[in-house]
């Protein structure tokens, strides 16, 4: 009889089970995915300030759009949106380039131009300022919106810090004619 | 109370005994399948020359190697140029290494790569940067670095020949 009273009633056992299935349901739900695990790690900066992960360091200076933009002897019409910036490795400069620099607006992503010469895929020096411009083609009619520059080291964001710079597009600055700057030390 | 709970113990206990046995085991074997793999690709610990001395390095004698400061009027205006120039005794056979890198050896431990673009350096083949397995007289390696004002060493400069990997050298230079 003693031990009849210490068993389990029927229903607490099930309860218990059913608790059990509840609280693996909600850790199964906590648990991020793949994509949020390898997810790259985001610095995010305004215009004008530095923003440092783990080995790249970048500052945009200034934001400008223009339809005419001359780089050296090369020039090309249409609508573009040109960044001014420092950046530089923080600890090492072994195989390490600029080679992620995206716009994104409204979801869409466009790749910094290669067409004019400019930071996009430039090497990097540790914890030495490069200095120049990147330079982004945007489709004739976007003209507003908000914009976020995406700069990293790879093209494989994930996993690696990422320098993430908001800004309206509404509020940038056109000029008829615009100059790409030329990419050197930021401290000639 | 205590009665059943001991009976539990002496039910189960081969289940248990297994536990105590199998739960240590399976975390040793996850830790060494993980960390197995850990250090592959990465070098030898670095045979370590300190400044003045040198070493054998296959059959070449290396160093000793010195480095300072230099003026360059196309560094820029917050960085230094560190010239590290290391004597190389290839022996008959020659000795084949990469450009060395230069690295912090306190503080933030950064990293850097000779310049070869940007610099005023004057070639002289008697003078390279890496060394060829060309050459079996003795030369001295010039390589140059840009670093920050604020990097000021000691510095490690690791000369690593992919015929003699894993083994590398590294050269500690004060400048």
């Amino acid at each position: 009889m003693a031990r009849a009273d210490r068993t389990l009633p029927r229903w607490a056992a099930w309860s218990i089970g059913a608790g059990l299935v509840v609280a693996a349901w909600f850790v199964a739900l906590a648990t991020p995915g793949e994509e949020q695990i390898q997810a790259p790690m985001p610095v995010p900066v305004a215009v004008g300030e530095e923003g440092i992960g783990r080995n790249l360091a970048a500052t945009v200076t200034d934001v400008r759009r223009t339809s005419e933009l001359h780089a050296g002897g090369w020039s090309a019409e249409g609508n573009w949106l040109v960044l001014d910036v420092d950046v530089a490795a923080v600890t090492s400069e072994r195989l390490v380039r600029l080679r992620h620099a995206e716009i994104v607006v409204d979801g869409v992503r466009y790749g910094a131009s290669e067409r004019p010469d400019s930071l996009a895929d430039e090497s990097l020096s540790a914890g030495i300022a490069t200095r120049g411009g990147l330079a982004f083609e945007l489709p004739a009619d976007l003209d507003s919106g908000n914009a976020t520059l995406e700069l990293a080291l790879s093209s494989d964001r994930r996993l690696d810090s990422m320098i993430v710079v908001e800004f309206d597009l509404d509020a940038v600055p056109t000029a008829p004619r615009d100059e790409l700057p030329e990419t050197g030390w930021a401290n000639p | 109370m205590g009665e059943p709970v001991t009976g539990w113990w002496r039910r189960n206990a081969v289940a248990l005994g297994a536990l105590v046995v199998v739960l240590p085991a399976l975390g040793a074997t996850v830790a060494w399948h993980e960390w197995s793999e850990a250090d592959s690709g990465v070098p030898a610990a670095p045979v370590v020359v300190e400044p003045g001395q040198d070493a054998h390095y296959g059959k070449a004698q290396v160093g000793p190697a010195v480095a300072d400061f230099v003026d360059d009027p196309l560094a820029p205006s917050n960085a230094r140029v560190l010239r590290v120039q290391i004597d190389i005794d290839p022996g008959a056979s020659g000795l084949a290494c990469a450009e060395p890198m230069l690295r912090e050896l306190e503080g933030a431990q950064r990293e850097w790569d000779p310049d070869t673009s940007s610099l005023t350096t004057d070639w002289d083949p008697l003078r390279p940067a890496s060394c060829s397995s060309d050459l079996t007289e003795p030369y001295t390696l010039d390589v140059r670095y840009v670093v920050p004002r604020d990097a000021v060493g000691p510095f490690g400069v690791d000369v690593i020949s992919s015929e003699l990997w894993p083994d590398n050298v590294r050269f500690v230079v004060e400048p």
